[in-house]
């Protein structure tokens, strides 16, 4: 006789990055269904936009989640200079690329030993986490801060880094992508983690798609949508493909982000390679935001999407944020379906779920 | 496909015949970049009290009075964002790049009582008033 | 960078009909947006298709705030409308799975359906007086 027992998983979990509450049904160790229930970090973001000049709210754009930052940061600038029809220099829009890709990097390098201590695996964790390190490090003397940049404005980029620093860093990369490249290796090859992801939290094509699932997600279904094809930044310029897997299941979602580290080392050298000389910002004197407008951009785990009302005055009239982790909640509640009490924490990591951005 | 046991051995010795990648804080302090973002540093010689560091700076830590001659920053507040450094016309603010040591309760107490908080914004006017579910 | 994609206006009673020809095309949902207005609500749904973005805003009286379901279409939009119920107090009838309220933990039910003023004036934080008006 089936034993049907609710179960809640999180809001504190020790695989779960950020608090976010599932009520698992449980028939034995089966999951039958799974309630998602959001809202423990809310910190009102949005409305802070209708009080705060619109170039202050760059920093708090970038406030929104610690591991995507800078790409929140550089969203939001974008979409404003869109509204504002500002062309931004060449050289502030390859660096700025070039710190999303870092930016990239690291956040898949944090979601890959998260997933590592899921399975228990801690020393792998410590071991990705100390490659993590020395990417935060070129962060850090870059940008001058590990976690949050600083470095976006309407208008442009408030740093320069100069050529020498770049070459430096072109070839520390280098060296740290074959360190990389052996723990990738591992993780690939082991037979137990193949066992806890191979053939498990299955996502069709089809479902990817009805369900409305973005970033590795979807490109893991087969789905090969990448936000960065949307022709923003520098990446018409580079040459690079989508990492599209057709497996469907949590191994696929792991292969896609340890393929994109590897992209994202290629893509940060293009960028040096290829960085035009210039200035890196432009000038915003006497012009505001005005009309609306939805602008797109790829953050490590998906698309995320800025919608931004002005009217000319100081303050957006409203912004929006619409968050990869969002649109996954949907096809994380179809893969719990049927799968074993053990998987829970497996899947929800595959999906990398950032949750300070689900709930800004 | 490399034999895992022999790519994860291979690592497990490698580390364990490498010296430790953490250091000994803080016996051992690592030296910031030249970048780092660390703390604001003020040199009040210069200062002619124009007020544009307190305009510009998005969390309001800096306070300053052009009568009596004043001028405080709230490190609790400042989120290091660098507007003030670069706004500042007599090169009064400059970025120092050692982060702040953590302050104590009685550092942050007088740093709030020296430093005078700007009026709160009067309310914008939204009444939420919760919606009878019952209503139609 | 910002593509310039269109905003159509559509009528409530076209919503279901569009989002069904969307589906027939093969867009894909990527949000919907709820704002509270002063004197209705705004919902703003967009699709994709091809790296190309279409956008449909509709008003919702806020008297009777209805807005018919599009989960038996695209079931991505179950989460959405479950949190524009939340925090609007929709009613959506045909919503595919229903959380009943509890998709968003709040503190006080339906946050957002009170009357909305919006003033601009001297209380952002850039026209702040930086030193004390007072001596």
């Amino acid at each position: 006789m089936a034993n049907r027992t609710i179960v809640p998983f999180g809001p504190q979990h020790p695989v779960l990055p950020e608090p976010i509450h599932l009520d698992l049904e449980l028939e034995d160790e089966t999951v039958m269904q799974a309630l998602p229930s959001v809202g423990y970090v809310h910190r009102g973001l949005e409305l802070l936009a209708e009080h705060h000049d619109y170039l202050d709210m760059a920093h708090v754009a970038e406030r929104i989640c610690g591991i995507c930052s800078f790409i929140h940061s550089q969203g939001y600038c974008q979409t404003v200079e869109g509204l504002m029809g500002l062309e931004v220099p060449p050289r502030a829009v390859y660096l700025r690329t070039m710190w999303a890709e870092i930016s990239r990097i690291q956040s898949h390098l944090l979601w890959f030993g998260l997933v590592a201590d899921a399975f228990g695996y801690e020393s792998l964790f410590q071991h990705s986490w100390r490659i993590r390190e020395q990417i935060v490090d070129i962060i850090e003397e870059t940008a001058g801060g590990r976690v949050i940049y600083g470095t976006c404005k309407v208008g442009g980029v408030r740093r320069d880094v100069d050529n020498e620093t770049l070459q430096r860093i072109g070839r520390h990369i280098r060296e740290i992508e074959a360190e990389y490249n052996e723990l990738a290796d591992i993780f690939r090859n082991d037979r137990t983690i193949r066992k806890r992801t191979v053939g498990i939290g299955m996502l069709e094509p089809e479902n990817a798609h009805a369900l409305g699932a973005v970033g590795p997600v979807a490109r893991a279904s087969g789905i090969a949508f990448d936000g960065r094809r949307l022709g923003y930044a520098a990446y018409p310029e580079l040459d690079w493909e989508p990492v599209v897997e057709q497996a469907g299941d949590s191994f696929a979602r792991c292969e896609v982000r340890l393929r994109e580290i590897n992209q994202s080392f290629d893509l940060i050298a293009q960028c040096i390679a290829r960085m035009p000389d210039g200035e890196i910002e432009v000038s915003i004197k006497g012009k505001r935001p005005q009309g609306e407008v939805m602008g797109r951009l790829e953050q490590p785990r998906g698309e995320v999407c800025y919608y931004m009302q002005a009217d000319g005055k100081k303050n957006l009239q409203r912004f929006r944020v619409r968050t990869p982790t969002f649109a996954n909640i949907a096809p994380l509640v179809h893969m719990l379906k049927g799968c074993d009490l053990a998987d829970v924490p497996v899947i929800t990591l595959s999906i990398d779920p950032c949750v300070s951005c689900t709930e800004r | 496909m490399t034999v895992p046991w022999y790519s994860i051995s291979a690592l497990v010795t490698k580390s364990a015949l490498h010296k430790p990648a953490t250091r000994l804080y803080p016996f051992e302090k690592r030296a910031p970049y030249a970048r780092t973002r660390g703390h604001i540093q003020f040199k009040i010689d210069d200062c002619n009290y124009c007020g544009i560091c307190a305009h510009k700076c998005p969390t309001h830590a800096i306070v300053t009075n052009k009568k009596a001659k004043t001028w405080a920053i709230d490190h609790t507040l400042c989120i290091l964002c660098n507007s003030c450094v670069d706004e500042c016309r007599e090169g009064c603010i400059t970025l120092s790049n050692h982060p702040l040591a953590p302050l104590g309760p009685a550092d942050v107490a007088r740093f709030r009582e020296e430093y005078q908080a700007p009026p709160p914004p009067p309310p914008t006017e939204v009444e939420l008033t919760p919606r009878d579910p019952a209503a139609p | 960078m910002s593509q310039a994609e269109p905003f159509n206006e559509i009528e409530l009673d076209q919503w279901v009909a569009t989002a069904e020809g969307l589906r027939a095309d093969g867009y894909r949902l990527v949000q919907m947006t709820g704002t509270a207005r002063p004197d209705h609500f705004e919902v703003m749904a967009s699709f994709d298709k091809d790296y190309r973005c279409a956008n449909y805003r509709m008003r919702i009286s806020r008297e009777h705030p209805q807005l018919p379901s599009i989960s038996g279409i695209f079931l991505a939009a179950f989460t959405y409308e479950n949190e524009l119920k939340d925090l609007f107090g929709f009613e959506v009838p045909g919503l595919a799975i229903d959380y009943g309220g509890n998709f968003l933990r709040t503190k006080t039910k339906i946050p957002f359906a009170g009357s909305v003023t919006t003033k601009k004036g001297p209380t952002t934080a850039s026209s702040q007086p930086a030193a004390n008006p007072e001596q």
